[in-house]
C-alpha cells in the first residue's frame, strides 16, 4: 500500500458529526481612514492623491527623500506614464528579462521596486498584489524600498470581502498581502525593520 | 526520555538566572499585547467559536478535503507527495534535492521540519542548510533547537547574539544595537537567498477548493525562500487543510493576534503554483510534502482529534506559568508548553514523553486563550490518567499506557477512595488525623524543600460546627 492510500484509509475511518458556524461581526468606519490608520501603525507610509496626475510628483519626492537612485517596475503599460515623469530624475529600469538574469542587479543595485495593487484591505491595512508576466513578485520583496499604487475604488472593507471577490476566479501563481515594511522582533522583542524585505514602504492611494 | 532526564533539564533551566530573566521579560510582553487586541470578551468568544468550528469541520472532512486539495494542487502545477513518517519525508526531500544536484538550501521557519529532523538528515547527505528566519538563524549559529515555536531565539539576549555573530560571521564589528545586528543578518542571508538551489518552507493553511498554500510571516524570509530559488519544497502536516478561501479570514484574524498581538502579519503569502509561461520570476518547480507522522491515529481515542485543530500560534505557551519558568529547551520536544504536553505523548507514546505531563499545574489558562478552543487542560488530565492506569481492553491505548504507575501511589489513592466512600471510616480518619497531628513529620521529601509542612487542624470542621450548634442551643 502506498503512503497516500495508508494515510487516507486511516482518515476515512474517522467518525463524523456536524457543528454550527457563527457569523463574524463588522465595525463601520471610513475605509480610507481605517486603511491609513492600520498601515501607519505598522510603520507603512501612506500618501493620498485625489487626482491621479499628482502621483508622479508624490512618488518622486518620497524616493528622493529616501535617497533612491535606481528603480524598477514591471512591464505593465499602466505604469508607462509614471515612468515617463520619473525618468529625468531616476535611473528607471523595467523587469523585462528573467529573474536569473536580473538577480545581481536586483539584490545589489536597485533601490526601489514599484508595483500596482489588485486591491487594498482597510480593516487589516493590507495591500494586495497578484503576480503576472508584467508584475514580477520580487519587485515588492528584494529592493530596500517599495512603492505600491492603489486605486481608491479598489479599497475593500475587510478580508472576508476580499476572499468573497476571489471566490470563482482562477488562482494566480502568487498573491501577496502586504501590511507594512519587513520586520522582526526576534532579538529581545525589539522591533527592527527591513530584515529581509523592504525597509520602507509607501502606499499611494489615488483617484 | 527518563523522568530523571526531564527533571535534570528543569533543574538546569531553573538555575540559569539569565535564561529565566529573558523568558519572563518576553512572555509578559506577549500576554499584554494579545490582551490589547481583544478588548471585548464577548466578541473574542464569537471569533474563537467561529475559528474552532472551521478547524473542527475541516478535520471531520479531512480525507475528502485532502483528495480535493491534491487534485487542485496538481491542476495548479504543484507536485504532491505523501509521507507516512519522518523517515519517508526526509528521504523524499533528500531525493528531490539529489535528483537536481542541489547542494545548498535556504529554509523558512517550519516546526514540521523540526519534528522530522530534516536539517540533520540533509546535513548527513552533504546538503548545506541555511535557516533564514532571524531567530532560527541565531540558534543555528549557536547549534541549538528553538525554545519557542513563534520566537525560536527568545532565550537569548542581545549580548549573547552579538557574541554569536562576532564569532561566526566574518568581518563583523562588535555591536549590541538591535538594528545593526539585524542588518548584519540581512547582509549575510541575502547572499544565500540568491545562490541557494532550493527553498524549503512550512505551510500555515492549505486551501482545498483552489489548491493554494498560505504562509504568513513578518520578515520576508519566507517569501525569499518560496520565490527566489528555482525549486520550492513545502512540508506540512495533513491537518493543515481547510475547505475554502473564505475560511482563511477568521483564522488569519486570530492567529497573529493570539501569537504576538499583531492585527495581521506583514506578509500573507498565497502560493498558487510555480512560475507560469511569460512570468519573469518565481520557482520553476513547487512541491508539497504531506506528512502524517502519527496524525491520522490521533482521533482513535475520542476527543484527541481536537488537538489537531492547533494553528501553532503559541498563545498557550506564552500563558503557561510552567513554561515561563523553565523555557522551551527543558521540554526536550519539538513543541513545548501545553500543546506540546498533549501532542508529544500522542506522537511518541507515554513511555517516551509521558514525563512531560508533570509540567502542568492544571491552572486552565491555556484552554482559555486557545483561539481554536482546544480543551488543553482536560486533554492533559486525560493523558495523565492514561499514564498511570492500565489500558481497558476495548479502548485503543497509547504506547506505554500505564507505564508511569507507581504502586505506593496507586495504593494510597485506592485507600483514600475507600475511606471517602464510607462515612464511618471517613469520620474515624478525620478524628485520627486531628488527634495525632503532632506526629506529622516536618520534612516531606520534595514537598517541604520549598514549603512548610502541612499540619492538620486541631478539630475537624464538622466537630467545630457541631460544638458551635450545641453552644447556641445551650
Amino acid at each position: 500500500m502506498s503512503a497516500r492510500e495508508a494515510i487516507l484509509g486511516r482518515l476515512k475511518a474517522w467518525p463524523r458529526q456536524e457543528m454550527p458556524r457563527a457569523q463574524p461581526s463588522r465595525q463601520p468606519q471610513d475605509p480610507l481612514q481605517r486603511f491609513a490608520e492600520r498601515m501607519t501603525a505598522v510603520k507603512g507610509e501612506v500618501a493620498v492623491c485625489a487626482d491621479a496626475r499628482e502621483v508622479p510628483a508624490v512618488v518622486a519626492d518620497w524616493l528622493r527623500e529616501a535617497g533612491a537612485r535606481q528603480l524598477m517596475t514591471g512591464l505593465a503599460p499602466r505604469l508607462d506614464a509614471l515612468l515617463d515623469e520619473l525618468a529625468p530624475s531616476f535611473d528607471c529600469l523595467r523587469f523585462g528579462q528573467d529573474f536569473e538574469t536580473l538577480s545581481d542587479l536586483l539584490f545589489e543595485s536597485v533601490d526601489a521596486g514599484i508595483s500596482y495593487c489588485e486591491a487594498g484591505v482597510a480593516e487589516s491595512g493590507s495591500l494586495v498584489i497578484a503576480s503576472s508576466p508584467d508584475q514580477p513578485r520580487t519587485l515588492s520583496l528584494v529592493p530596500p524600498l517599495h512603492v505600491a499604487l492603489l486605486p481608491r475604488q479598489r479599497l475593500l472593507d475587510d478580508l472576508p470581502d476580499l476572499f468573497a471577490e476571489w471566490r470563482d476566479q482562477p488562482v494566480p501563481p502568487n498573491r501577496i498581502l502586504i501590511s507594512g515594511p519587513s520586520k522582526s522582533a526576534d532579538i529581545e522583542q525589539v522591533l527592527a525593520y527591513g530584515v529581509h524585505g523592504p525597509k520602507r514602504l509607501l502606499a499611494v492611494v489615488f483617484g | 526520555m527518563s523522568g530523571n532526564a526531564f527533571g535534570a533539564r528543569i533543574r538546569q533551566a531553573l538555575d540559569d538566572a539569565a535564561l529565566r530573566a529573558n523568558f519572563r521579560q518576553a512572555m509578559g510582553g506577549f500576554i499584554e499585547r494579545r490582551a490589547a487586541q481583544f478588548p471585548d470578551p464577548e466578541d473574542l468568544q464569537r471569533r474563537r467559536d467561529r475559528a474552532a468550528a472551521i478547524r473542527a469541520d475541516s478535520l471531520r472532512r479531512l480525507p475528502q478535503l485532502l483528495e480535493q486539495l491534491e487534485a487542485q494542487l496538481i491542476a495548479n502545477g504543484i507536485r504532491v507527495h505523501w509521507a507516512r513518517d519522518a523517515a519517508e519525508a526526509n528521504a523524499l526531500i533528500a531525493g528531490l534535492l539529489a535528483e537536481r544536484g542541489v547542494g545548498k538550501v535556504v529554509k523558512g521557519k517550519s516546526m514540521v521540519t523540526e519534528e522530522i529532523g530534516l536539517n540533520e538528515h540533509l546535513a548527513e547527505q552533504g546538503v548545506q542548510v541555511i535557516e533564514s528566519d532571524l531567530g532560527e538563524f541565531i540558534i543555528q549559529l549557536a547549534g541549538e533547537a528553538p525554545s519557542h515555536i513563534v520566537v525560536p531565539a527568545v532565550h537569548k539576549n542581545r549580548r549573547q547574539i552579538a557574541e554569536l555573530f562576532r564569532r561566526h560571521i566574518r568581518g563583523v564589528e562588535p555591536t549590541e544595537d538591535v538594528d545593526e545586528l539585524t542588518a548584519i543578518a540581512r547582509r549575510e542571508l541575502r547572499h544565500h537567498f540568491a545562490t541557494a538551489g532550493a527553498g524549503i518552507s512550512g505551510v500555515n493553511f492549505m486551501v482545498a477548493e483552489n489548491g493554494s498554500l498560505c504562509l504568513i510571516e513578518n520578515e520576508g524570509n519566507g517569501r525569499m525562500t518560496t520565490t527566489v530559488p528555482p525549486l520550492h519544497i513545502a512540508v506540512t502536516g495533513i491537518e493543515k487543510a481547510i475547505p475554502s478561501q473564505a475560511d482563511l479570514a477568521p483564522l488569519l484574524d486570530l492567529l497573529p493576534k493570539s501569537a504576538t498581538g499583531q492585527p495581521i502579519t506583514t506578509y500573507v503569502n498565497l502560493i498558487g503554483g510555480p512560475r507560469r509561461d511569460g512570468e519573469r520570476d518565481g520557482p520553476s518547480e513547487v512541491h508539497l510534502v504531506l506528512l502524517d507522522n502519527g496524525r491520522s491515529r490521533m482521533q482513535v481515542r475520542e476527543g484527541f482529534i481536537d488537538s489537531l485543530r492547533c494553528i501553532r500560534c503559541g498563545a498557550c505557551i506564552n500563558h503557561c506559568p510552567v513554561f515561563v519558568q523553565i523555557g522551551g529547551h527543558a521540554y526536550g520536544s519539538t513543541c513545548p508548553g501545553p500543546i506540546g504536553l498533549v501532542l508529544e505523548p500522542q506522537r511518541r507514546g507515554l513511555e517516551q514523553a509521558g514525563d512531560l505531563l508533570s509540567a502542568c499545574t492544571l491552572c486552565g489558562r491555556c484552554g482559555e486563550v486557545c483561539p481554536v478552543e482546544i480543551p488543553l487542560p482536560s486533554l492533559i488530565a486525560r493523558l495523565r490518567h492514561e499514564a498511570v492506569e492500565p489500558a481497558d481492553d476495548d479502548v485503543a491505548a497509547l504506547p506505554g499506557q500505564g507505564r508511569l504507575r507507581r504502586w505506593p501511589e496507586a495504593l494510597l489513592w485506592r485507600i483514600w477512595a475507600w475511606i471517602n466512600a464510607r462515612p464511618r471510616a471517613w469520620r474515624m480518619s478525620l478524628w485520627l488525623a486531628t488527634r495525632l497531628r503532632g506526629l506529622m513529620p516536618k520534612r516531606l521529601g520534595g514537598w517541604t524543600r520549598y514549603r512548610a509542612a502541612p499540619k492538620p487542624a486541631a478539630r475537624s470542621l464538622h466537630e467545630i460546627l457541631a460544638r458551635r450548634r450545641n453552644d447556641e442551643r445551650a
